[in-house]
């Protein structure tokens, strides 16, 4: 950032002197000894004249400070209570381009990030409405993400960022959903990641001796604790994720209902999928992919068959499940058979009339 | 323990409200998952903190379905920890997320599931087991731990 001008500095000494509520109606003579004071130079009364003119008339300058003189108070002021030149170190350009990012940060608002996140959103939205009084449209409403709902565990993000961010192991209760069991887990944190609007924690698990993702919503009473921060050297975080859609792998056991050795339950195994598209959906999936490893073969009739390599999930089997009668898998058979049962499963559901 | 103070037990709970004082400005140490020397069906004793403020236990309370709604769950309000072996007492002093007895926590389901703490006096130093007792002589739906072990050094983590 440039340094800025001695004007610009005496614009915000200015600015301060006339949003002070504790000596309203600042005179000059007032405006010129906080100037000589904080930039401790000597200015004239009429530089300090010229600083107001052009606080208020200066287009370039692009305040248009609303200064009024009162002559009951001997003193200046500012005709809007709610004005002040400290938000304006940008342009209009840039202001918009602003509120449309702010937009964005208002949406993860209801989120309990950390403690002064939502207040700096606020601080951010205020300062903006400042400069939105003389404008007659909002972009506020320009740009509507989906909705983000509270999830339980946001109250441990700064707990886990700081964790993160000084590598100090935490310990912390993990509730399994799938297995209906509690564990004591003594974590070395790297990442948090989002996933399907969940948060997870990613760290080396000493319980598990790997690494392992918890759910922010299973994680109770997060505590950091002193001990040697175990760095992580073999896994390439960065693209920890690239050959997945989501997080949580199938369990290998329902692959093809045989039992399994830990070691196939936890791999990370790439697998080729086919999947065959409807000609309804097909420009839906060439105007945006699955998944970044998508080739894609358009046939006669309009329909695709569609290739992925990637690690089955259980977002991926959602997302297919998703699509309904457009999306059939043509390969893994096992990923087909699970598909077939999932919904011969849901059609008895429907059929038996037990909901 | 008198009416009086039972009731004034009943009075700290902010059941499933209060927040667990600042644990880090506490300078304590954590035992995890500590080795007893008794099981309990459904509860499981997660993990102790101890600080020279309080001592803190969390459990993880997974429902049944013994009972069709998964049965409900409380607290004796007069339940201590002690020394094994001896009949020094250390008294509850708060529960979180789980409610003195008589009132209960109704399961709803037979797949719920519960994590809560209780805090305790805080233990003199030098102990290495201890008994947290919620009824003498209790049965099996009571949270009797026996012989919990505190000196584990594996297990102990100072608090950062």
């Amino acid at each position: 950032m440039p340094p800025k001008s001695e004007a610009v500095l005496r614009y915000e000494v200015i600015d301060r002197c006339l949003t002070n509520i504790y000596k309203r109606y600042p005179s000059m003579e007032d405006l010129q000894y906080k100037c000589e004071r904080e930039l401790k130079r000597s200015y004239t009364a009429h530089t300090i004249q010229r600083d107001i003119s052009a606080m208020k008339f200066d287009e370039k300058l692009g305040y248009m400070a609303p200064i009024k003189f009162s002559k009951q108070n001997n003193g200046y002021y500012y005709d809007d209570p709610n004005y002040t030149i400290r938000t304006f170190g940008i342009n209009d350009k840039e202001i918009e381009a602003i509120e449309l990012a702010a937009g964005v940060l208002q949406h993860f608002k209801g989120i309990k990030v950390n403690d002064t996140y939502n207040h700096a959103v606020d601080k951010l939205f205020s300062a903006l409405d400042i400069k939105k009084s003389s404008k007659e449209e909002s972009l506020e409403h320009a740009i509507q993400p989906e909705e983000s709902m509270y999830m339980r565990g946001m109250e441990h993000f700064e707990t886990l960022i700081n964790s993160i961010k000084k590598r100090i192991p935490v310990s912390f209760i993990h509730y399994s959903y799938e297995r209906k069991f509690f564990k004591t887990i003594i974590a070395h944190p790297y990442l948090l990641k989002e996933s399907n609007k969940r948060w997870y924690l990613v760290g080396y698990s000493e319980e598990h001796q790997e690494i392992r993702y918890f759910g922010l919503d299973r994680i109770y009473d997060p505590i950091l604790i002193d001990k040697a921060f175990v760095l992580n050297e073999k896994t390439d975080l960065r693209n920890l994720f690239n050959n997945k859609i989501g997080i949580n792998k199938i369990r290998a056991a329902k692959k093809n209902n045989r039992s399994l050795t830990e070691d196939e339950i936890d791999s990370e195994k790439l697998e080729d999928i086919r999947i065959w598209v409807s000609k309804e959906m097909a420009n839906y999936i060439k105007s945006m992919p699955l998944h970044s490893s998508q080739v894609i073969r358009e046939k006669e009739e309009g329909d695709l068959v569609i290739d992925l390599k990637l690690v089955p999930t259980t977002e991926l089997v959602s997302l297919i499940l998703s699509y309904g009668q457009n999306m059939c898998v043509m390969r893994p058979v096992w990923l087909k058979i699970q598909i077939i049962n999932e919904l011969q499963h849901l059609f008895e559901q429907y059929k038996q009339g037990l909901f | 323990m008198s009416y009086s103070i039972y009731l004034n037990n009943i009075n700290k709970v902010y059941f499933n409200m209060k927040k667990v004082k600042d644990l880090r400005e506490m300078n304590g140490y954590i035992i995890s998952n500590p080795e007893i020397g008794n099981s309990n069906e459904n509860v499981q004793l997660l993990r102790i903190i101890v600080t020279k403020v309080e001592t803190k236990i969390d459990f993880g309370y997974q429902a049944t379905d013994f009972y069709d709604d998964g049965g409900w769950i409380k607290i004796n309000p007069l339940t201590f920890i002690r020394p094994s072996g001896t009949n020094k007492k250390f008294i509850l002093t708060n529960a979180y997320n789980i409610p003195y007895g008589p009132e209960v926590l109704q399961m709803n389901s037979t797949i719920g599931w519960r994590y809560f703490s209780l805090t305790f006096h805080p233990i003199a130093e030098g102990i290495d087991l201890i008994d947290l007792i919620e009824e003498e002589f209790g049965d099996k739906n009571d949270f009797n731990f026996f012989r919990i072990k505190l000196n584990e050094k594996s297990k102990i983590y100072k608090i950062y």
